[in-house]
């Protein structure tokens, strides 16, 4: 909605190029993250990726190339994702409008590679605009903590098929394939 | 062994809830009180980062404690000198003050509470979502969005205010942009402006109000558009000589249409006596629940469809700080009210387009201007447009997983009117067969269909002492 975010635009044609010029092995987190962050946010295609499901949190495949994901998620207030890290995947989502909440966690017990025990280490609330990173084996959670809608957008690198879910219970650690909602 | 008691929601219904029961317990307990917001305290209402937000009711009306009516307005002096210039000529009873400060006011009476209370009554203040509460024999166990669950023996549901719903069109797609700002409150509903920036409230009542005089605080200079059903925004507060009770509950009218007659009549009696019809409402206040729960279902439907707009004008009145900086705006014609409906929007990369379907009324603003009639449609070209048509209170249309739990599993159930939910004379919840629950409570603006006036502090202060002694089997 600022002037800026409405002005600074990176198409979404162009942040492919972009993307496909870095070979994979070099892609670096900040690399990614400034990318993201000149994306145009009322971008039309990206608007009609916007669904929201009371069910939980909609997630849509936007685009999906030989090196990269990009999602957009749509959350009522209350959704939140399970704790999960992205299987060795690098991760950069910015929010395109309300607050996202990411909260960071670490594993503090670890009785098998199955079984690990964790608890938040840090949490952060996210405006428009702004950016949470992910880095390759960071377990993490995020969530719409707030009053209002938010909308998000993710892009990940290399494309995700599957992420490790951690019980925060049980400790049990799952690997999980994902599914997409592709546009209807 | 402890009791344990949940509180979820930690604006002022929940807070009191809490400074109550802390108060008031004399056997162990445990109070966790569960709030997602950063601020314990201060709720939709009291964490607006803006001073010109007023307390749209005086300060000596606004005590958190029923018996002593006064609490507030000495909190308030003997914490001024460290108000610094909030409030320039020092607080008066009569004094509308930035509900910033009332926030901590309620904070300050939990910590009180917290002091004073005796060693085994403990409170834990939880920062964290609720997503789901599953009630059993003896207890309910909820889980928080972390994953960790509270095994607890009774739980209040002090959920608040919801966001509002978007206004009907046909083609939704204009929603998803980012010139349109679907919650009034979002900490960026006002950000990024351009000076000149056209803006376009949808709502006339008192939220849309606290934009405007938010836009007016920083500095706004652009044209203002306002549109609404009917155009009418809430009237201003007068200070006025009270005016004797002339209904009386058992002889009044079970209908609406012969209740707004009288009440008519009364406010033309009164204006006689040289009194103001502020004063012939305000009388009707001790009794406006008793009288709403004996009109039946379909004359209390009645209501809703034809008399809430005109009540909630008078009703739910404004500071007149507020009126003033607002009246000034329609004057110079920075702000423009229409009365009417919107259509559609048509949204191109500069700003969007907005057409209007008009109604053919009129009525007097505060600037003693009609407003209305002037053609069937009209299209307006702003740069944002931001949704202020007040809280949602259908509770069978909440996506909030809490919620949806709670329904899907029978627990809750909308009141008949669905503008809350189903409750009981002592807040407990009902389920979906009727059932009076023994572990969910609810208090505040949930009630509404029970009490119809239950959204404001002077009826909450009240709810939240007696469901604070219900809780702990302080009632006969
Ligand atoms: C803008 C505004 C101004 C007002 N001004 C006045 C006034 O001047 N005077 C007056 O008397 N009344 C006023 N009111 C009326 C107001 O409804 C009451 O005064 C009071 O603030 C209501 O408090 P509450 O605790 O019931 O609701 P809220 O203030 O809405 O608090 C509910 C809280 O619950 C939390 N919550 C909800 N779900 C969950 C969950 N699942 N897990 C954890 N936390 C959760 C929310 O984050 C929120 O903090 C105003 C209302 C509004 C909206």
């Amino acid at each position: 909605m600022s002037v800026n975010l409405l002005t600074k635009r990176l198409t979404l044609d162009n942040f492919i190029l972009e993307m496909m010029s870095i070979p994979p092995q070099d892609l670096q987190i900040e690399q990614l993250q400034d990318l993201v962050g000149q994306l145009d946010l009322n971008d039309t295609l990206l608007r009609q990726h916007i669904s929201f499901s009371d069910r939980t949190y909609a997630r849509k495949l936007l685009c999906r190339t030989s090196r990269f994901d990009m999602l957009v998620l749509s959350w009522h207030p209350g959704q939140f994702t399970t704790i999960h890290d992205h299987a060795g995947a690098l991760n950069v989502t910015r929010v395109r409008s309300g607050t996202l909440t990411a909260r960071l966690f670490e594993v503090y017990d670890e009785r098998s590679d199955r079984e690990k025990l964790v608890r938040v280490i840090d949490e952060e609330q996210l405006g428009r605009g702004g950016l949470a990173t992910v880095d390759r084996h960071h377990i993490h959670q995020l969530a719409n903590t707030s009053d209002e809608k938010l909308v998000t957008l993710h892009v990940y690198a290399h494309p995700l098929a599957s992420i490790n879910v951690y019980c925060p219970n049980s400790g049990q650690v799952d690997r999980v394939a994902l599914q997409y909602t592709l546009e209807q | 062994m402890s009791t344990t008691i949940a509180i979820i929601g930690g604006g002022f219904s929940g807070t009191m809830v809490a400074a109550h029961l802390l108060r008031k317990a004399t056997f162990p307990l445990d109070i966790k009180l569960i709030e997602r917001r950063p601020a314990i305290g201060k709720g939709v209402a009291y964490g607006t980062k803006y001073i010109c937000h007023l307390l749209n009711v005086p300060a000596a009306k606004m005590s958190a404690f029923p018996d002593d009516p006064e609490h507030f307005l000495r909190w308030v002096q003997k914490e001024e000198i460290s108000r610094g210039n909030l409030v320039p000529s020092g607080v008066q009873p009569n004094t509308f003050v930035p509900r910033q400060i009332y926030g901590k006011y309620i904070q300050a009476v939990l910590d009180e509470a917290e002091i004073a209370g005796k060693e085994n009554v403990r409170l834990e203040r939880i920062k964290n979502e609720a997503v789901s509460i599953l009630p059993d024999g003896n207890g309910a166990t909820i889980s928080l969005s972390t994953g960790q669950n509270l095994r607890v023996n009774k739980v209040v549901l002090a959920l608040g205010n919801f966001p509002p719903s978007d206004p009907f069109v046909q083609d939704k797609s204009f929603y998803t942009s980012l010139r349109y700002v679907s919650y009034p409150w979002s900490a960026q509903a006002l950000s990024d402006l351009e000076q000149d920036d056209a803006v376009l409230l949808i709502g006339s009542g008192l939220t849309m109000l606290d934009l405007a005089v938010a836009l007016k605080e920083q500095g706004h200079a652009g044209a203002i558009h306002v549109v609404s059903r009917h155009g009418l925004l809430p009237y201003p507060h007068k200070f006025t000589k009270p005016y004797p009770t002339f209904l009386n509950v058992e002889t009044a009218p079970k209908n609406i249409r012969a209740l707004v007659k009288l009440v008519r009549q009364e406010v033309k009696n009164a204006i006689a006596q040289d009194c103001d019809w502020r004063a012939v409402l305000d009388s009707l206040r001790p009794i406006t629940q008793q009288l709403w729960q004996q009109l039946p279902l379909k004359e209390q439907r009645r209501f809703l469809r034809h008399v809430r707009i005109y009540w909630e004008v008078h009703r739910h009145r404004v500071s007149p700080g507020v009126a003033n900086t607002v009246s000034e705006m329609l004057h110079s014609g920075q702000m423009v009210v229409h009365a009417g409906r919107i259509q559609g929007y048509d949204e191109d990369d500069r700003a969007v387009d907005v057409s209007l379907r008009k109604r053919k009324i009129s009525h007097k603003n505060y600037a003693g201007e009609e407003s209305g009639n002037t053609s069937e449609h009209e299209v307006v070209r702003v740069q944002r447009v931001i949704n202020c048509t007040g809280t949602e209170c259908d509770y069978r249309k909440f996506g909030h997983p809490l919620i949806q739990n709670l329904r899907s599993h029978g627990f809750i159930r909308s009141d008949a009117l669905a503008i809350g939910l189903d409750v009981a004379p002592n807040g407990a919840l009902l389920d979906v067969d009727g059932m009076v629950s023994q572990i969910l409570y609810t208090l505040g603006p949930p009630r509404q269909g029970r009490l119809w006036e239950t959204t404001a502090v002077p009826e909450i202060r009240v709810q939240a002492a007696a469901l604070a002694e219900e809780l702990l089997g302080m009632k006969v």
